[in-house]
Parts: C-alpha cells; sequence; structure tokens
C-alpha cells in the first residue's frame, strides 16, 4: 500500500505521470468489462456517467479506486477486487482519472462576512479563522444554499489534457478572486471601478492544477454568480452550477423493451410523446397532430437539467438526428388522446381522428428506422 | 402525570426542536433507491402504499419491498388508486393519465389520457395536482398558474418583491375541474394561484389550499364551490363573460365584489407557508380525539396542522392550529391507512423546508390510549367564541385574543392590517370543564388568535399550541338559513344545494345566429307531428306550432337513448309582474322524469339551476345564450337513458350533452336524479313537456332519433355547430 501511496503522491501533486501504472492494461481491463455498464465513451449507460461533474461516491484517485476494488453497496457495482489483481485496479483507476477533464476534487467552504469586510479578498486572508461550514461536493462545481449569508471559498483541482492560454469569465454580483496555481488570475469587484478589475490569461500545461475561488455577493434566493474557465480557442468548462440537491443524474436509454417517455424537450411541444425503441431510435410523435415530428438515432435522453430545483429546465435529446423522418401518421383536424401500450419491442397508440378510434403502432426496423402498422 | 413529569417533559419540550402531542409518535420508512422526489402517495385495500415522484415514476411498497410500476411520466403530482376500476390516476403536468397494469404482472401496460383538455405553455410552475375523487367515483384536480408569461394582472402596483406576478399562459390555468370519465373536462371554479392542496371531504365537498403571492395575502383553505371566482384575476379570461381586456381594465375593488372568500386563512409561519392537501380523520377514533377534522401539511413548516369549518349564514369559515412539528421535509400530500395512522408524502425540493431533507415518506400514529391535552377546536357563538379543549382544564386562564384583517390586491402577500387586542369579557367555563366560552366584540372579515398562554389541564398537562386562530367572514345570523331540499340527490362536488339563491348565475353570451343553428333533420329522425303526442290540450297549428297547453304532454313512444331537437318560442309580455320563474315556464322532461328547464331567461334574472337550459335544481347551463321572446330558440340534446342494475341500483347515470341555440350548455352532464326525486329503476320512457304556470310558450320542429348510441356519437354530436368563443372545453 506504501508503494502506491507514493506513487500518488508522485503523480497528483507534482503534476507528472510516472508510469509505474499501466495505461494500456487500464484500457484493456475497461474495454473487457466496465464498458458493459459505463459505456464505450464512459459517458454511461446502466451505471453512472464516469466523465461528468457528479461524483457520489467522491471522485479523488482513492475514492475511485475505493469504488472499483470493493464495489458500491446496494448496487450492481461489485467488489472487483474479487476479480482483478491489485496492480490491474491501479491501472484501472489510472485510466479514469487520465479521461477526467475540467474541476475535481471540489472543496467549498463557507465563512462568515465580518472578517472580510473592508479587506481585499486574499487566500491569505483564511489561514487565521474558522470556517462555518466545509464540504467536499459530490458535483464537481460551486453552488451553495438558498438564502446564503457569508463568503465562499472553494478550493479544487483542474484537471487539465490539452496545454496552452486559458481564462476565466466571470459574471454575476458581488466581489470574486481567482487564483490558479498560487496566482491570482482574475479579480473583479461590482463596488469599485472598473478600472480595479482584471482577468488576465494564463498558461496551464497538461496535468493537475490547483484552483481556488473567493466570493462574496448579498444574499439572495439563489447565487447569481457565473465562473467559466474557458480555453482560447477551445473548450470551456462551467465552474458554477445548479445542485441537484441530492438527486443524482438520471438518463433513459433504450431497454428491451419499448417505452414511452413524457418529458420536456426544448423545440418539442410539451404533450410529445417520445418513443424510444429497443435499436435507440426516438420519435417524438405530436398526439395533436398525428405527426411524427422529429427522430433519432443512438439516441437517449438526457433526465439530468430537469432534476434540480423546481425542474426549471428541461430534459435534452441526446443522439444523431435522423433526416426526412417527418410524417403525418394520422389525417384529420381533430386529435385526442386515447392510450398507448408498450409491449415487446413496440408501441400501439390509440387516438380519437375526428371522432373516430384509430391505433397504430411503432417497432423497431433495422439500425436506425422504425415500421409503422395500424 | 404528575407535576414532576410535566415539568420534565416541559424541560423537554425546549431543547426538542420537534413538538409532537402526547400519544404519538413519528416513523420514517425507507425509500427506493434512485432519484426520489416523492410527490404523492395513497393506500390500495390490500395495503400496498404507492407513491409518484418528481422525476416520473411510481413506485409500490409491499411490506418492506419497493417495486417500480411505471416511469417516464413527467413530474406527476399526485396518485390515488381506483378501486373499483384497479388502476391508478396521476396527475401529470400534460395529463390526467390512468395506469393499467393489464397482465397483473406488477409493472403498468396501459397508459390512458383520461383528459387534456386543459392548456399548458411550457412554464415550470404549471403543475398539475389530484386527483381526488368524490363517491361518484368522478376526479378532481387542479392547475397552476405560471410564474413567467404575458399576462398577470399588476392593478397598477409595481412587480412584487421575491415573487412577483402570476401569469395565465394557456387555457384552465388557476382553475380546478372534474372529469367524470374518460375524454370528459368539466372546469368548475377559477381565481386560484398556486393550487397546491385539493381535498374531497367525506360529505363529497371540495376544498383548496392555495399560497401566499399575488392577490393572496396569505395562505389559505378554500371551500370550493362550482361557478365561483376565488380570488386571482389572472384566470378569469376563461370565462366566456371575460377577456384579457375586461380583466385589465378592472380594479382591486371591482374583484372584490365578485371573489368567494377563504373558508379560513391559515396564518404564515404560525400555521402555514406551503400548505398541501388536506385529508380528514375518517379513522373512527384510531387516531386520537380529532374525529371528523382536517389535517394538512405545509411543505415550509414541517409540520401537520388540523383545521374545521361551520357554515354559518349558508358559507363555510372556520378555524386551524397546529398539530404536530418536527417532520423530516415538507408534506404535501396525506393518505390515512387502514390502521388509522397517518402518512404524508414529504418534499423539499426546489421550495424550503425546515425538515431539510429532499424527500422523506413517514407516517404519524397514535397509540390509542393517551389522549394529548390540546385545544379541540373552536366555534363562533352570537357574542364571541366557543372554544373546546380535549381534556379538563384545571386553573381557569382568560385567553388573549387579538384580531386583524388583510388587503386583497395585487401585491404579493399583505401585512396584517387594524391590528387590535380585544377585551375579553364573560368568561364561562362548561361543568365537564372541557368547553370555554367567551364574548369579544366581533367583526367581520377579520382573523382572530385566540391565545391561551399557560394553560393546563387537570392533570397539569401543557399545550403543545397554545393558539387558534379563527376566520370570521361573516358573524352569526338571527336564524342560519335553511338549505334547499335536495329531493334525495345529492350535489356531489358542487357543493350547491337545489334552487340556492347564492348559485353564480352562469355567464351570459351571444346564441349562435339563427341561420347557424338551423340544422336539417337527419334521415333518420322521426318528426314528432301530432300524431305522435298524447295531450289533445297541445293543438299542432297549420304552421306546426304547438302551444303549451293544459297539462304536461307526453310522447306516444317511449324512448331510451337519443338525439333530440326542438325549438320554443316565448310570448312577449311587458307585464311587470310576469318575471323570474313566470315568464314562459316549460320544460323537456327527458325519459319523463329528468328536466331541462325552458323559461325566458333573456334579461329576466333567476336562480341559477332554474335557469333556461339548466337541468332543474341540478345544473346550471354552462352559459346562458337566451334569445329574446319572439324570436325561435332551439335545443340540440344528445342524452344517454340511465343504466340500472339488477338490484335497482343505478350503474350508470343519466346523461346529457346539450346546445341552446348553437351554444354548448351541458358538457356530458351526470345527471343525479330525477327532478322530484332520487333514480327509480325504469325502462324507456316517453319524452314529455311540461306545462307550468306562467306566460305562453310554444314549440315547433320537434324531432327525435331514438336509440342513438351516446358515447359513439358524443364527440361528432360535440362538433354539431361552428365554435363560438363560449365554447371553449
Amino acid at each position: 500500500m506504501k508503494f502506491y501511496l507514493f506513487k500518488y503522491l508522485i503523480i497528483f501533486n507534482f503534476g507528472l505521470y510516472i508510469g509505474f501504472a499501466d495505461m494500456k492494461r487500464g484500457q484493456e481491463v475497461y474495454n473487457q468489462i466496465c464498458f458493459n455498464c459505463h459505456g464505450p465513451k464512459l459517458d454511461g449507460g446502466i451505471g453512472p456517467n464516469l466523465v461528468d461533474s457528479y461524483w457520489k461516491n467522491g471522485d479523488s484517485y482513492d475514492a475511485v479506486y475505493r469504488s472499483i476494488a470493493k464495489g458500491v453497496t446496494g448496487t450492481e457495482m461489485i467488489a472487483y477486487e474479487l476479480v482483478y489483481p491489485e496492480k490491474d485496479l491501479h491501472s484501472l483507476t489510472e485510466f479514469i482519472i487520465d479521461k477526467q477533464e475540467g474541476n475535481r476534487q471540489t472543496l467549498r467552504s463557507t465563512y462568515a462576512r465580518d472578517y472580510f469586510v473592508g479587506k481585499r479578498l486574499h487566500p491569505d486572508l483564511f489561514d487565521s479563522i474558522e470556517s462555518t461550514s466545509q464540504t467536499r461536493l459530490p458535483e464537481n462545481f460551486y453552488y451553495v444554499g438558498r438564502m446564503f449569508d457569508g463568503v465562499l471559498r472553494g478550493q479544487s483541482k483542474l484537471f487539465i489534457k490539452t496545454p496552452g492560454k486559458y481564462r476565466f469569465n466571470v459574471n454575476g454580483k458581488g466581489r470574486t478572486s481567482i487564483w490558479v496555481n498560487g496566482k491570482e488570475v482574475h479579480y473583479s469587484n461590482d463596488k469599485k471601478k472598473r478600472d480595479t478589475y482584471f482577468t488576465n490569461e494564463f498558461e496551464l500545461s497538461a496535468g493537475i492544477h490547483d484552483l481556488e475561488i473567493l466570493h462574496e455577493e448579498p444574499t439572495s434566493h439563489s447565487m447569481r454568480f457565473g465562473v467559466r474557465l474557458q480555453k482560447l480557442n477551445g473548450k470551456h468548462w462551467m465552474l458554477t452550477g445548479k445542485s441537484l440537491e441530492g438527486s443524482v443524474p438520471k438518463v433513459v436509454r433504450s431497454g428491451e423493451k419499448a417505452k414511452v417517455i413524457r418529458k420536456w424537450i426544448d423545440g418539442l411541444p410539451p404533450r410529445t410523446l417520445l418513443l424510444l425503441l429497443p435499436n435507440q431510435v426516438l420519435l417524438a410523435y405530436d398526439s395533436a397532430s398525428g405527426k411524427i415530428i422529429k427522430g433519432w438515432e443512438s439516441a437517449f435522453i438526457n433526465q439530468t437539467p430537469s432534476l434540480d430545483s423546481r425542474s426549471q429546465k428541461k430534459s435534452e435529446v441526446k443522439g444523431i438526428e435522423l433526416t426526412g423522418i417527418a410524417k403525418t401518421v394520422l389525417e384529420g383536424d381533430r386529435f385526442n388522446l386515447l392510450h398507448y401500450e408498450t409491449s415487446g419491442d413496440s408501441v400501439t397508440i390509440a387516438t380519437l381522428v375526428d371522432g373516430q378510434q384509430k391505433k397504430f403502432s411503432i417497432s423497431p426496423d433495422g439500425k436506425n428506422s422504425y415500421k409503422l402498422s395500424f | 402525570m404528575n407535576i414532576l413529569s410535566a415539568l420534565l417533559l416541559l424541560f423537554s419540550f425546549s431543547i426538542l426542536s420537534a413538538q409532537i402531542p402526547d400519544g404519538y409518535k413519528i416513523q420514517s420508512i425507507s425509500l427506493p433507491r434512485g432519484s426520489v422526489s416523492v410527490l404523492g402517495l395513497c393506500h390500495k385495500p390490500d395495503g400496498t402504499l404507492a407513491i409518484c415522484t418528481w422525476e416520473g415514476e411510481v413506485w409500490e411498497r409491499k411490506g418492506d419491498v419497493w417495486t417500480k410500476f411505471a416511469e417516464n411520466l413527467m413530474e406527476p403530482n399526485g396518485i390515488y388508486f381506483d378501486e373499483k376500476e384497479d388502476a391508478y390516476y396521476v396527475g401529470q403536468k400534460p395529463e390526467l393519465t390512468r395506469l393499467i397494469d393489464l397482465d397483473k404482472d406488477g409493472d403498468c401496460d396501459r397508459y390512458e389520457c383520461i383528459t387534456d383538455a386543459f392548456g399548458i405553455s411550457g412554464e415550470y410552475h404549471e403543475y398539475h395536482f389530484g386527483p381526488v375523487v368524490d363517491s361518484l367515483g368522478r376526479k378532481y384536480a387542479s392547475l397552476n398558474l405560471a410564474a413567467r408569461g404575458e399576462f398577470t394582472v399588476p392593478d397598477g402596483k409595481p412587480f412584487g418583491k421575491g415573487g412577483g406576478n402570476m401569469s395565465y399562459n394557456a387555457p384552465w390555468r388557476g382553475w380546478v375541474y372534474r372529469s367524470d370519465r374518460k375524454g370528459h373536462f368539466q372546469p368548475l371554479a377559477g381565481g386560484f394561484r398556486s393550487p397546491c392542496g385539493i381535498g374531497m371531504s367525506p360529505e363529497d365537498e371540495l376544498f383548496i389550499t392555495d399560497n401566499q403571492g399575488d392577490w393572496v395575502a396569505d395562505c389559505v383553505l378554500y371551500h370550493v364551490r362550482e361557478g365561483n371566482f376565488y380570488g386571482h384575476p389572472a384566470s378569469l379570461p376563461a370565462r366566456p363573460d371575460f377577456t384579457k381586456e375586461k380583466v385589465l381594465s378592472m380594479k382591486a375593488e371591482d374583484f372584490e365584489k365578485i371573489r368567494t372568500p377563504p373558508a379560513v386563512w391559515l396564518v404564515r409561519e404560525e400555521i402555514a407557508n406551503s400548505p398541501g392537501s388536506p385529508i380528514w380523520d375518517t379513522t373512527n377514533g384510531k387516531f386520537g380525539p380529532f374525529k371528523g377534522q382536517m389535517f394538512i401539511g405545509d411543505q415550509r413548516q414541517s409540520n401537520y396542522f388540523r383545521s374545521g369549518v361551520e357554515k354559518i349564514n349558508g358559507e363555510y369559515q372556520g378555524w386551524c392550529i397546529d398539530f404536530l412539528r418536527g417532520l423530516e421535509s415538507g408534506p404535501v400530500k396525506m393518505s390515512f391507512d387502514s390502521q388509522g395512522r397517518l402518512w404524508s408524502a414529504q418534499v423539499g425540493r426546489g421550495w424550503f423546508s425546515k425538515g431539510g431533507k429532499r424527500t422523506a415518506i413517514q407516517y404519524v400514529e397514535w397509540d390509542k390510549k393517551t389522549t394529548p391535552f390540546a385545544i379541540h377546536s373552536a366555534s363562533l357563538t352570537k357574542t364571541g367564541f366557543s372554544v373546546r379543549f380535549t381534556e379538563r382544564i384545571g386553573k381557569k386562564m382568560t385567553p388573549k385574543v387579538s384580531s386583524w384583517g388583510y388587503h386583497y390586491y395585487s401585491t404579493y402577500g399583505s401585512p396584517p392590517v387594524d391590528q387590535q387586542e380585544l377585551k375579553v369579557s364573560n368568561y364561562q367555563l362548561s361543568k365537564d370543564r372541557k368547553t370555554v366560552t367567551f364574548d369579544i366584540p366581533l367583526s367581520e372579515k377579520k382573523i382572530y388568535a385566540i391565545t391561551f398562554n399557560e394553560q393546563r389541564s387537570t392533570e397539569a398537562e401543557m399545550l403543545d399550541f397554545d393558539t387558534i386562530y379563527y376566520t370570521l367572514n361573516q358573524t352569526r345570523p338571527v336564524r342560519e338559513p335553511r338549505p334547499g331540499r335536495n329531493v334525495g340527490w345529492s350535489l356531489a362536488g358542487s357543493s350547491w344545494n337545489r334552487n340556492d339563491k347564492n348559485r353564480p348565475l352562469p355567464p351570459v353570451v351571444a346564441p349562435l345566429s339563427a341561420d347557424k343553428c338551423a340544422i336539417p333533420a337527419p334521415k333518420e329522425a322521426t318528426q314528432l307531428d301530432s300524431t305522435q303526442w298524447t295531450n289533445p290540450n297541445w293543438v299542432l297549428d297549420k304552421n306546426g306550432v304547438m302551444p303549451r297547453g293544459k297539462g304536461n304532454n307526453s310522447t306516444v313512444k317511449a324512448y331510451g337513448d337519443a338525439r333530440i331537437h326542438l325549438e320554443f318560442r316565448f310570448d312577449q309580455s311587458d307585464n311587470p309582474d310576469w318575471k323570474g320563474q313566470l315568464y314562459g315556464n316549460s320544460g323537456i322532461f327527458l325519459m319523463s322524469g329528468y328536466e331541462m328547464q325552458v323559461v325566458n331567461s333573456f334579461q329576466n334574472p333567476t336562480f341559477a339551476d332554474g335557469t333556461c337550459g339548466s337541468i332543474y335544481g341540478q345544473h346550471p347551463p354552462r352559459v346562458n345564450s337566451s334569445r329574446k321572446p319572439g324570436e325561435w330558440q332551439s335545443y340540440d340534446i344528445l342524452m344517454k337513458a340511465p343504466v340500472f342494475s339488477e338490484k335497482g341500483n343505478v350503474d350508470q347515470p343519466l346523461r346529457v350533452t346539450a346546445f341552446h341555440n348553437g351554444i354548448l350548455i351541458h358538457n356530458d352532464t351526470w345527471v343525479y336524479g330525477e327532478v322530484g326525486g332520487p333514480y327509480k329503476k325504469h325502462g324507456k320512457r316517453p319524452l314529455m313537456i311540461q306545462d307550468h304556470k306562467g306566460t305562453g310558450v310554444s314549440f315547433r320542429n320537434l324531432w327525435i332519433i331514438e336509440d342513438f348510441p351516446y358515447d359513439l356519437n358524443l364527440p361528432a354530436f360535440r362538433n354539431t355547430f361552428p365554435r363560438s368563443s363560449a365554447s371553449s372545453i
């Protein structure tokens, strides 16, 4: 164990990859078994997404290792130390950690305001006072509770894969100070003149970097503060967001049986029936007009955005849009949905069309199509 | 309990944040794994507990094992198990859905759309709560307004702080409706803002809780009566007698004249901030000494509180008092199980809940022996109040009483207005030492807070909650008005009595033009000419016009399901004595027993369920689309005969869908019984036209299609005439 601890220290405190563990072996193991549940691209399936911001069981190397080795009680994630030797488990952990990008290992501390009145926000200020709370966040972005009254201090790691120039985009209220690897790269204070603000570009090498965010704003229902890490001419990551308040990310994927899903999707009428067939074809059927209005292949529905707070955000469809899929299934003026049923791989929908009862079924056809029958 | 224990209890209460009355206990149960925020729960007769979640799932719990029954629903906000149909009902955002397990494998196979006739704009706040069910099996649900949108009613006030103005974005938002069966949608009453709590009393009376906000001074409990307007003006444009322009031109004083006040104000912070659904204690004593009272949970306060109402001058008003605090999350729906335990579905997501947890399911049970010392209820007397306790009180303590009112305006919430401390006099204690009466200056439209500080029982027990709040809308009249006699049937769910003069009149709308109403008789129709009638006093003249004659007139043949058309015309009269029910009275007696009223209702007001087109004594017409006397008017009726069982019970009621001058006045209406009494088993019976005292009325162009299947023809029949703005269903 000591040997591995040493290796951990080397890799994560000095941002270097020494290579005792075998990444190729990690990939091999992943492709043997893990992909079944976590997806070939690590974006989840039966098991959770391994490249998103939600790490309920911890995202540190140790936490990930433990999840793999000991499993997660109450789920189908078994203790893989019963199946693979330690070396392989470490290789696998390395492999997964290596796939991470963005903000990780997020520690949020809160402080009472009084100490900071009239003082310029600076990491040193926090050395001599006690926090009012300290939480390692299971969601890798910063958020605070309703009516938060205090100073927020965030400490986390930035996992960078592409070296280059980066900068922060900060908006919202209050004052914010951001430090990367011990240097201040952003300061803004909406109570002071704009010429006191600055946002510097900075170089980041591939590897792991320290991030510290200090923020204070007036109390309100929800934090009005957004931070985005932007790679110049490249990707960006949101470092602030809305907590799921204990819910976990949820996606709806194809199963052996056809599914009819009722979720709000942008651009679709709220009463749309989303028909998800076992071949991963998703059809949007508008029961008020008798038309299939959109379709996708290799599709699934990400319900996660709608799981926070009051469900103000819609769910989203992920997949490859099928062109030429729109079709009028039933002709008429007045449509009244009667019922829908799923049986095996098909969906049957019964509707009143101008007072007459009509029924049709939709079942999968090949890799990216469907069959319609009356 | 001796003094020492009482003191210990007092001490322990001061360190515990929970307040649980003696003899009661809260228990939590484990939730199924996964994203679960519980929004509704119900019990099946076999003891199974079913829940619905914000994430869109329905789970069943048998013993302590959870299995998923249905998923991929859209935010179902209430679940009900219908024993007769062996199916669940859920109020999903887009529709009222029935879930059926066809092959009984524990998994939902069929999702039926019961009704989706209301609008949704896609705004997140447009939640759909319910259903609750009356004794006839009919479903009721409520529809929230939107938090953002185009149509708000600011009435000159600036945009409110921390809440703002709710918007009417789609048809029937802010309304409560009933669905009698699949495909049926009947709006009942509007003027709600965020009617999250819906409950049906054991007497088939509908109650709704609404949340403080714009136009709503504090949290409220309403007794819902069909046709009333409950205060939030944004939903008024759903009514045919209001347009958006008209509503925007009106002020608070105008809305005040037409609104129905709450039965009980649920005082914020003390009692409620986000009240959930009321439930009645029908456990017959298994849940303590509060038989028949309402229990309501509050999402923010994480408590249960009790409430009760009494009729004063024919309208409900009443009291509320806190009951139990310290729940883990925010209760929104309640259900009693067969053992008399009170379960609640709790959620603290999206809105703050003192309990702190995101979600929980807990039940409260009573040990069946310990009576907690509590204020049981309060009642208004002619000169003050009568307050009842659950146990004998010890030393007499004069209560402190204060009162206040609220503004009614578009601003978010109202502070207390005209707060007063009032002088208590004439304190009396009943012989059994359980009822205190006292006199106090009484004012209408006030809330009274009656506090019994330091009141102990004879056993030195303390009160958990020492203040009861009474909503005084009206003082006691000299004599309580007698309700109308309902001749053997009750107006379930609508809460009106027969011929109640206070029932709102149907809105007046323009009839369709005469040419649009003139539809040719189908070839299957039988013209009801002179050979078809039995009473020789009713003579069809050479123009085919038949004035009302002496004695009722029945057809020769007997009919069941039928499609009927007839036209009528009132004699003009300038005589001021001929008004109300005397101006041209007759009636179309479907199957000789079920009356559709014929009377001149053009600028001739009469009580609502006696208006032209009403099912007399039961249902006013949806709208009053009368033409004036001297002009020919028409009825187009589709009726379904009642179906009786072997034993003579009503299996299916008489149903009527009808147009008056081309405007829909009855929407698959459920008829409660014969005009003169309850249903009595019968077969086909003749159509009858009534003779009645009053000025003259004549009939022409009467035809009938016999054995015309109702359900099959209803969809087409609804579209007999071009849609008008009066027919928005």
